[in-house]
């Protein structure tokens, strides 16, 4: 145990830990006047925990629920279910000020820049704004010229020139509005960033920047990322552990190594063959893949993922599978290795 | 123009008129594609990819943007010397179209088979009510739209984000055309999507032998799709070339630098390789080679002389100054 910026005692090693976490969402179903609810599960019983100062990823398709999670981590959304730990501290126990102070060491960074900058506000204040508002809210004492101060420090660790300070966002490039947009998530000095897609909409060129910028700042100031992205190969650059979700559920989690040495459940394995690879040598194989991610309003019996895997055999259609140890660094939810 | 040859674009300059200045989107770009053959035109944005494309089937926006010169061959015939009408006989028929976005190409107030139905409807003059609904079935069954029949009285938004762009490449695969343009086909779709959508597009063209051009910023769906490739920056090619050998043996430093800059599994905890800067504004396009800014193998003459572009040793064209002086 060791002491944090306050003093209190804190986990040393987990950061941030979920433990069966579950959001279900209520999806009116009935006619007019007659209560009829279902439920959208969007995250349904998800376990992990990231590790202080290391890089988290969490991989699935668009419908798996990995921005819900994302989600409930910002407590944008309540969760239904299970607990969610921040320094080894019930998120859900936490009082107004526990929550205050949560929502400043936890920033967030979002795929389109374009559109999670307001075009109205200068660089300086959008950078600025989260000290502002602070001040505004008397948890800090900051003069304008200080913020102002602070502001231009984070605009050079991210590589900005003090130049930009008075442009507005249009009359920035698409990188220089993602470097803008993890200025303003590090000014309240966070532990954890969770980045959601956070190099898609940049230019190849562009890509290698902005994640060499992000391990550089992880270096410097021990930073925790939670990465949120559908792209393996750069996932399996940047993360030290992995998740991958299907259908609100997580499939397959392990050390990022040898999660990709040795992918073993049939939807990591998809994933894999699906993605393409700057090799013309490498040989296709057969797709892996059928049809389309279900539902999560009407999952299937059994394995959730059994209507899509090539190799489901009958007990998938009823038994939901556990998670089974591959080594104690990597975990498969799959009948198949049961 | 060689045997087989389906397409030739030759020395092709769209440039653009704005109020700030003249945007030489595409500046001299010449390359062909041969019956069968899939070529991909690769690029950051604003390279001017897109615009090529738009030239070819003389859809370019205007009166802003206009093209100024060069020779487009389709089928030995120049397309710059057609007649509107005439382009409009080709278009959708002969040449066909998928933009990045299907739901841009969709109509959201008309049904799915409303929509096929109006590619044979252009084409197939004097075609049967239910010929028409026959073929409509054919083609969207050929994409692996599943029970097609019953989808016919669909709306765009009942399908999913695959299947619209399976039934926008059904809509343009119902005039079986001899070339298809795709356009960043598969930038809204999830990988898995995507690898299903391009193993369909490569077993289409396969069996029709027709050529497809596939515009797309992912070098490695090109490596997976292409039998050669177009890199292009600041609205000229920098390096074309047989897959294989550009993939292996990057000739231009700005495909050697693309493809280092990739992160795989096996760059963990190396820095990335980093192109410096950003890609340039048209307007104000640096003198000589346009890449010498970001260029880490640049020389003195880069900044004054525009290379050409010159044969390699072991196939494909590129345009640098560094060509040669290395093994000479």
């Amino acid at each position: 145990m060791l002491a944090d910026r306050d003093g209190n005692e804190v986990d040393m090693e987990h950061l941030l830990t979920l433990q069966e976490v579950y959001k279900y969402f209520p999806i009116a179903a009935g006619g007019f006047l007659r209560e009829k609810v279902k439920w959208l599960k969007a995250v349904d019983g998800v376990s992990f925990s990231i590790d202080r100062g290391t890089s988290f990823a969490l991989a699935g398709e668009s419908g798996s629920g990995k921005t819900t999670v994302a989600r409930l981590i910002l407590l944008l959304e309540q969760i239904t279910g299970g607990s969610l730990q921040f320094e080894a501290r019930d998120v859900q126990r936490f009082t107004r000020q526990d929550t205050i102070r949560y929502r400043t060491r936890v920033q967030a960074v979002f795929q389109d820049a374009s559109s999670s900058l307001n075009p109205r506000m200068r660089i300086r204040d959008i950078v600025g704004e989260p000290l502002e508002i602070q001040r505004a809210a008397e948890h800090n004492a900051l003069s304008k010229k200080e913020i102002r101060e602070k502001t231009e420090e984070m605009l050079h660790l991210v590589g900005l020139s003090r130049t930009v300070m008075n442009n507005y966002p249009h009359e920035l490039s698409g990188g220089q509005k993602q470097r803008v947009a993890i200025a303003r998530a590090m000014i309240l000095n966070p532990s954890l960033i969770i980045l959601d897609e956070p190099v898609s909409a940049l230019d190849v060129s562009i890509r290698a920047q902005i994640l060499n910028l992000l391990a550089d700042i992880q270096e410097r100031l021990g930073l925790t990322y939670f990465i949120i992205a559908h792209d393996l190969a750069m996932l399996g650059h940047v993360s030290a552990q992995i998740a991958v979700m299907y259908l609100g559920r997580i499939v397959e989690t392990g050390k990022t190594e040898e999660v990709y040495a040795r992918p073993t459940h049939p939807y990591t394995r998809a994933l894999f063959s699906a993605m393409p690879l700057p090799d013309p040598k490498r040989v296709k194989v057969k797709a892996s893949l059928k049809g389309e991610i279900g539902s999560a309003l009407n999952l299937p019996q059994g394995c959730r993922f059994h209507p899509r895997c090539v190799d489901a055999e009958p007990r998938c259609r009823e038994t939901d599978p556990t998670f089974q140890e591959m080594s104690p660094t990597h975990r498969v939810a799959c009948c198949k290795v049961m | 123009m060689t045997q087989g040859t389906l397409l030739s674009v030759e020395d092709l300059k769209t440039y653009c008129f704005t109020r700030a200045g003249v945007v030489k989107a595409v500046d001299g770009v010449s390359f062909s594609v041969k019956e069968g053959e899939a070529l991909g035109i690769v690029g950051e944005s604003g390279c001017g990819k897109s615009m090529t494309c738009a030239s070819i089937v003389r859809l370019v926006p205007q009166p802003a943007a206009r093209i100024v010169a060069g020779r487009i061959l389709f089928e030995g015939e120049d397309l710059l010397k057609k007649s509107e009408s005439e382009m409009r006989q080709l278009r959708g028929k002969k040449i066909t179209m998928i933009l990045q976005d299907p739901l841009m190409s969709l109509n959201p107030v008309y049904t799915i088979g409303n929509q096929v139905a109006e590619s044979f409807k252009l084409h197939g003059e004097g075609l049967s009510r239910s010929a028409v609904r026959q073929g409509v079935i054919k083609v969207l069954t050929q994409v692996n739209i599943p029970s097609a029949e019953q989808r016919l009285k669909h709306y765009p938004f009942q399908f999913s984000g695959g299947m619209r762009q399976r039934t926008v490449a059904a809509m343009a695969l119902a005039g079986q055309p001899r070339l298809l343009i795709a356009d960043e086909p598969t930038t809204s779709l999830d990988v898995t999507i995507q690898d299903q959508f391009l193993r369909l597009l490569k077993e289409m063209q396969e069996q029709t032998k027709m050529g497809l051009v596939l515009v797309t910023h992912d070098l490695g769906i090109v490596a997976e799709t292409c039998n050669r490739i177009v890199i292009m920056y600041a609205g000229r090619i920098v390096e074309a070339g047989e897959i294989h050998k550009v993939f292996e043996r990057p000739a231009h430093p700005y495909t050697e630098a693309l493809l280092q800059a990739l992160p795989t599994v096996g760059s963990r905890s190396k820095r990335l390789f980093q192109i410096k800067g950003e890609p340039p504004n048209l307007l104000n396009l640096p003198s000589g080679c346009s890449f010498w800014v970001r260029c880490h193998k640049m020389l003195e003459k880069c900044k004054k002389e525009v290379p050409p572009m010159v044969p390699l040793d072991g196939g494909g064209e590129a345009a640098c100054w560094r060509i040669g002086m290395e093994t000479r």
